[in-house]
């Protein structure tokens, strides 16, 4: 089999962040001059469904226990929190100055926020969307993962 | 790059990569790291384990980010720059194909269950399906 561009989808305005539900089959997309999420359905590469969120996101994660979507509004100092089955906004959580970058780790139920304009880390408790801990990293974090086995998480600055 | 130990969220150790790091992938399954690294035009390999550098692998202008498919074998770049992503094995870390998507690709995501790669085209308003790369 070949490597191919299998699908080109419209989305929003300057889509950015990217992730899945692979549970729900869902992609979800970030359109940052748009303040919206587009929702992809996985298996037809067809959009689903475009839930409105706050200014310029950027970073976006699935926890796919709990069901949640969370989305980092660059411009708005705040992160969504959509209920993936239903593409619905259930909170927004007050974090950092331009929150950048987003990843669930699911072992602990633990949702990393990179603040650029912070220099600092947000820990969201991710059943209660509320934030547990505020961490100081270096200058301007973009992106970060976790590796759930060895209980490490990766901030790049 | 910062290193935090999860369970305690402290600051366990710093890693020196490449110029302006941005997006950022793990691999569990090979116990690597890696970072596309925006002003470099590269990517750095990083032993998960040991917090060290272990190879540095020469991409195409302005990497963006980087998504491992842990089940196939291979981690993606997005290549801001040239409007393509590189396919690289993650054990071998040799480049086995570069693909044209669209103008101004920023991130990834690997969609391990069904083998496909979505890359976000800022410029253009569209996202790209990259498949059918696992016998590559």
């Amino acid at each position: 089999m070949a490597v191919v561009v299998e699908a080109t989808i419209g989305v929003g305005s300057g889509p950015t962040g990217v992730a899945c539900d692979e549970v729900l089959g869902k992609v979800v997309v970030t359109n940052f001059n748009a303040a919206t999420v587009s929702v992809i359905h996985a298996a037809s590469n067809t959009v689903s469904a475009t839930v409105g969120v706050g200014g310029q996101p950027i970073g976006i994660a699935c926890d796919e226990s709990e069901e949640k979507t969370f989305v980092a509004n660059f411009a708005s100092g705040s992160v969504s929190v959509i209920h993936t089955p239903s593409n619905t906004v259930s909170a927004t959580i007050g974090v950092g100055s331009n929150p950048y970058g987003v990843w669930c780790e699911e072992t602990l139920g633990k949702t990393y926020v990179t603040n650029y304009g912070s220099d600092s880390v947000s820990v969201i408790h991710t059943a209660s969307d509320t934030v547990s801990a505020t961490i100081g990293v270096g200058n301007a974090p973009h992106g970060v993962t976790c590796d759930e086995t060895l209980g490490k998480t990766f901030v790049a600055n | 790059m910062s290193v935090i130990h999860t369970a305690s969220d402290t600051v366990s150790a710093t890693i020196d990569v490449g110029n302006n790091p941005r997006g950022i992938d793990c691999d569990e399954t090979a116990g690597r790291v890696f970072v596309a690294n925006f002003g470099s035009t590269t990517v750095t390999v990083i032993h998960t384990a040991s917090n060290t550098v272990s190879a540095t692998v020469t991409v195409e202008a302005s990497p963006w980010d980087v998504a491992c498919d842990e089940t196939a074998g291979r981690v993606f770049s997005a290549n801001n720059g040239t409007n393509r992503v590189s396919i690289i094995r993650t054990v071998a870390l040799t480049t086995v194909l570069t693909i044209g998507v669209g103008a101004g690709p920023r991130e990834l995501e690997s969609v391990e269950g069904a083998e496909k790669v979505f890359a976000t085209n800022f410029s253009v308003a569209t996202v790209s399906v990259i498949s059918g790369y696992g016998g590559c």
